[in-house]
This record gives C-alpha cells, structure tokens and sequence, in this order.
C-alpha cells in the first residue's frame, strides 16, 4: 500500500452560492412571513385578536435567515481531494465531514435548480451503494469545475473496472 | 436471438388462486345484498358466483398465456392478456434464484420460484407456480448457465456441504431466547377491538370490590398482579417459542456454487441463496443469558435486491462459537475478537450519555409535576442513568485489524458488526453542538445493507482520533469493493 499522499488544501464552494443560500432563505423567509400572517389574519375574526405580534416575529425570524445564515453556512461548506477520495464538510450546528472513495462512486449527476442556474452554480451528486449517504451533494460549484469533477471521477471509475 | 417459452405454470396455481379468492367471495355477499338492494340470499349469491366465476376465467386466460423457458443464453418469460410482455433475462445477470413454498402450495407440491438481478430491489421473474421438481431442475439449470455451462441435460449436481443446522431442541432452546410479547400486543389489540361486544358491563368490579372492604381489595390488587406478571411471562416464553419453531423449524444452512443457501420454515418453506460476494457485513448479536451458556446469533448484511427482511438475514439463530467459526470462514472473516481488544471511546461517552438521559428526565419531572403523580420512579431512573451510561461506555468499542473493521455495542443485548474496508462506501466524521464543547465526534461507517436509521457509528471518539481512524479507513478502503 503506498503512503496516504498529502492531503489538498480544502477549497471553498464559488461566492455565487452565498447568493443561492440567501434565495433560498428569502423564499423560506416569505413563506414563513405569509403562514404567520395569515393565521393571524384569520384569529382576528375569529377571536379578538390584534395582528401583528407574530407576523413581527416571523418577519425577524426571515431577516435573520436571509441576512445572517447564509454567510454562516457558507463559510463551513469546503471540499478537499484527500486520498483518493472526496472529502466535503458543511453544516453550522451539526458539523459533518464525509468522506467517499472514488471507487464507492457508483454514478454522478451534474444537477442545476432554477435559482443555482440564475446564480451560475452546479451541484455535483455522487451516489454510492451504501444505505447511509447513498446520495452526496456538493453544492455551489462554478459550472466548469463540476464538469472537471465529474470527469476526474469518471475517470478513475472507468480506470477500476475490470 | 428467440429463445422460445414454451413452459407453462403448474394448474395447481389455479387452485391456489381459487382458495385465495373465496373469502373473498364469501366476504363480498353482504356487498352484493348491500347494493343491489331488495334480493333473496340467493340472487345475491348467484351474483356474487357469477363475478367470482368471471374473475376465475379471467385468473385461467392470465395463467394460459403465460409462459416461460430457459433459452441458452436468456431465461424468457411471456405474459399478458391483452398487452403482450416478453422478458428477457440474461443468465448472467441474474443474481439469486429463490423457492418460496407457501403452506398451501406444499400441500400441492408446487412452488414459487423467483428471478433475482438485484436491479432495484425487486424479483424480475416470478413463476408463481411451478411443480418442486420443475423449480429444483430450474435452479440448478440457471445456476450451470450462468457458470457458462450449456447444454440441455442437466446433471444433479452435487449435494452441497452442510455448514450449520438446527436440532429441535436447539429450536426450542432459541424459543426461549426469543422470549416475545409481540403476541401479547395482538391479544390486546383485539380485545381492544372485540371487548364491545363481549358481555362485560355487567361486571362492575370497581362496586364489587368496594362493598367487600378495602383491605380485601388490595389483597385481591396484589395477587391479581403477581398473577397477571406470572401470566405475562408465560405468554411470552410461549409466543417466542411459537414463533421461533415457526420460522426456523428445519433450518439448514448449506455451502452452494456461489453463495450460502438457508433453508427453513414450518408451514412456508424458503429456500434462499445469499451469494457470497453480496455479504457486505456479519453480525454477532447475544444477549446476557446466553453470552452465559455460550450462545450466539449471526447475522448477515447483503447487498439490496433481496426478499424480505431489509437486507439482513440470520444464518444462524442460535450457534456456539465454533459452530459460527466455518459459517464466517466462508466469506473470510474472522471469530469476534475478545471485548479486550477492542479500543474504548473517550470517557465523555458516558458523559455526554449520562447529560443526554439527565435531561430526557428533566423533562419527565415537568410533565409528572404537571400531572401531579410520583416522581419517584423518575428519581431512580435519574440516579442510574450515570450508572447506565458508564456501562454502554465499556460496552463500546472498535478494532481495525488486518483490513478487517469491528465494532461493538451495547451491554444487555451486545453485539459485533465485523466487515472488510473493501465494502465501506463512504464515511463521516459528525459533531453535534455538545461534542463540539466536549471536543468529541462520530464516526460514521456507510455500507451497503445497512439499516439506514441506525448505520455503524463509532461514538463519541476525540476529534483527533475520529480523524485519524477515519483516514485509516479510507486508505484501506480504496480499490475496487464487489
């Protein structure tokens, strides 16, 4: 077995996807907001409610979504060649590193949502045969640097088969 | 290429059929007389007889255009009344031949065989059903082919070693270890479901009880309990015993071409090929009685694409260490090591276990506060949860020896996850909001097979450490995995 070579300095996803997060917690945001005053809406006849208490919070809930978080979640995304495997980290509470073989790579996708294709980012999709992580998202990545992963990894799948 | 299908299903599958259907029919009588309306008991029969009748000839015109053969290179199965379907099977793609036998089926001397490829999890051909001597030959047949033996006589092969069997009294000795209440939940839940209509209000025990004193009252409360516990206990050993000789009654585990073949059951008889290279994991399981007296289960993890039981199958219920030995020698694993040589967590497992179960009671004494009962049996649990903790603590640890991972787990029911490298597929080092103050992290093991709720975790390793297994894991786990 040759030595573990040196692992590459982790790399950190394109600043576009910052963009992305925040479109996806201005949605969330929205949709929290709209929930909170609708109820409202409707207990105020029902009931002797004054509007406004939950809303309020709702809509501080939404600006620390939208303006807080997503710089948070995105400085703990990184992805790092090491050892003939791709090593992702994320999360802000929960910190995961995982790790996958080049060779427990059973296919890939290149998958491009509507507000990552607005912002210019692709996710790489790595599926493996493993019942946990059987799919593994790397998210935020320039479109080309996708297409490079993918066919690094393609290659060295075709490279193991018998 | 036309391979022809020229092989038709056993005409006890009809029957079958028709016994399968006739509660149906029997049930769907009131439906009739429902909705039809103002008719004699029999018009509604008649009509009742004439749908079951119709949807016989319709089940007979499915089974006649139905029909299968075994070509050189693919098995063919047609089907279809209307839309006709013709699969194709390449030999070498198919991964396991199974043969189910149903009670009823056994009683007719026919059973089911099915196709398995492994693409999505699901039987590409079923022959629901063939005579036994048909689905033996159809094995075997599929089996030399796909070894790229051709040709149209098929010698028997030859019998295949015996690895591991059940005696009966082992059988019933495993009963007992499988000591159940699932039973008792069944019971409950129709009584739940039936007591309506028993003729139980017009016991009034609560009036009884009272118009004889209370001192007699919690006498009677006492032995009604020690006897309910007595009863409860007895129903269980007799459930686990039951269920057991049930399901494992015969059991044979034998060294096939490819893989192991297990054989069993009381009433439904299955006989399944686990081939070798799909075992991604074996597990030892025992709980305290029979750690005592030397007792094991193993259990195997396969790759997906299998029947039943979500990918783990018990190939030995109920085994010594030395019985267990040659089952594992078989897909090059060693015995369990001894529970010395496993490598323990970092002591703020326990800790961390201990806050965990501190805090589930917190919750439990604002919730009896609430409701104004006792908290003393909270309290008691509140002081064992440290005690609790530092055992799971011990019980807890993991091994990595020559490219061969183990894990285990749990003091009352403990177990031993053994696997090769080769068969990881990916790994996780993960840090919840306490680890991360107590500097701690899982690692977590992703193979194939695995239940997905609870995949292999070694728990609460310094962060340092998780890392350093973690890369030793991985520069073990390169190359190819099947």
């Amino acid at each position: 077995m040759e030595p573990a070579e040196q692992p590459d300095r982790p790399e950190r996803l394109d600043p576009r996807y910052r963009a992305v997060l925040r479109w996806r917690a201005a949605i969330a945001g929205l949709v929290l907001v709209a929930v909170a005053a609708g109820a409202e809406l409707i207990l105020a006849t029902a009931i002797a409610w004054r509007p406004g208490p939950a809303t309020g919070a709702a809509a501080a809930l939404a600006l620390i979504l939208i303006i807080v978080m997503p710089g948070h979640r995105y400085r703990r995304w990184s992805y790092a060649r090491h050892d003939e495997a791709l090593q992702i980290a994320h999360g802000v509470l929960f910190r995961v590193e995982t790790s996958v073989p080049f060779g427990r790579v059973q296919h890939l996708d290149v998958s491009r949502g509507p507000i990552e294709r607005m912002c210019g980012v692709s996710t790489l999709v790595l599926h493996t045969a493993g019942t946990h992580n059987s799919t593994v998202h790397l998210p935020g990545l320039a479109a080309d640097t996708a297409e490079a992963m993918r066919a690094e990894i393609r290659e060295h799948i075709r490279r193991e088969a018998p | 290429m036309s391979e022809t299908a020229d092989r038709r299903l056993h005409p006890a599958a009809l029957l079958i059929t028709f016994v399968r259907r006739l509660p149906e029919f029997v049930l769907g009588l009131p439906a009739v007389a429902y909705f039809v309306g103002d008719v004699s008991i029999g018009a509604a029969i008649a009509i009742a007889g004439v749908g079951f009748i119709a949807s016989m000839v319709f089940a007979w015109l499915i089974w006649s255009r139905f029909a299968y053969g075994a070509g050189a290179s693919e098995f063919v199965i047609e089907s279809g009344l209307f839309a006709r379907n013709r699969r194709a099977i390449p030999y070498e793609r198919v991964n396991d031949v199974s043969i189910t036998r149903p009670l009823l089926a056994r009683l007719l001397g026919v059973a089911a065989v099915a196709i398995e490829t492994g693409a999505g999890g699901k039987d590409e051909g079923k022959l629901e059903y063939v005579s036994l001597a048909e689905a033996g030959r159809l094995r075997d047949l599929i089996r030399l082919r796909k070894a790229g033996v051709a040709g149209e006589d098929v010698d028997a092969p030859a019998p295949e070693p015996l690895i591991f069997a059940m005696s009966v009294g082992r059988l019933l000795l495993a009963g007992l270890f499988g000591f159940s209440l699932v039973f008792l939940a069944v019971l409950g839940g129709v009584f739940e479901n039936v007591s309506d209509w028993l003729p139980l209000e017009g016991i009034d025990a609560e009036r009884y009880i009272e118009e004889r004193g209370s001192r007699l009252a919690g006498r009677v409360a006492l032995a009604w309990t020690l006897t309910a516990a007595a009863l409860l206990i007895l129903v269980g050993m007799v459930s686990g015993v039951v269920r057991t000789v049930v399901r494992d009654f015969g059991f044979r585990l034998t060294r096939a071409e490819t893989g192991f073949r297990r054989q069993r059951g009381l009433f439904t008889r299955t006989d399944v090929v686990l081939p070798f290279r799909r075992v991604q994991a074996a597990i030892v399981t025992t709980g305290p009685v029979r750690r005592a007296l030397g007792w094991r289960a193993l259990t195997f993890q396969t790759l997906g694409g299998d029947t039943g039981e979500g990918g783990s199958h018990v190939v030995a219920p109920l085994a010594s260490a030395t019985e267990c030995a040659p089952i594992l020698a078989e897909i090059d694993l060693p015995s369990p090591p001894p529970p010395e040589a496993f490598e323990r967590s970092s002591l703020r497992y326990a800790m961390r276990r201990a806050l965990l179960y501190a805090g589930v009671c917190a919750l439990g004494f604002v919730a009896l506060l609430v409701a104004v009962a006792p908290i003393w049996p909270l309290l008691a649990l509140a002081l064992a949860a440290p005690i609790l903790a530092w055992l799971q603590w011990r019980h807890h640890g993991s091994l990595l020896a020559d490219d061969r991972m183990f894990v285990r787990n749990g003091f009352w029911r403990q177990r031993v996850t053994m696997l090769a490298c080769a068969r990881i597929q990916s790994l996780d080092v993960r840090r919840g909001p306490i680890q991360r103050a107590l500097g701690l992290a899982t690692l977590i093991v992703a193979t194939a097979g695995a239940s997905s709720i609870a995949p292999l975790s070694v728990v609460d390793l310094r962060l340092a450490d998780a890392r350093a297994l973690r890369d030793a894991l991985l520069a073990r786990a390169r190359g190819r995995w099947l």
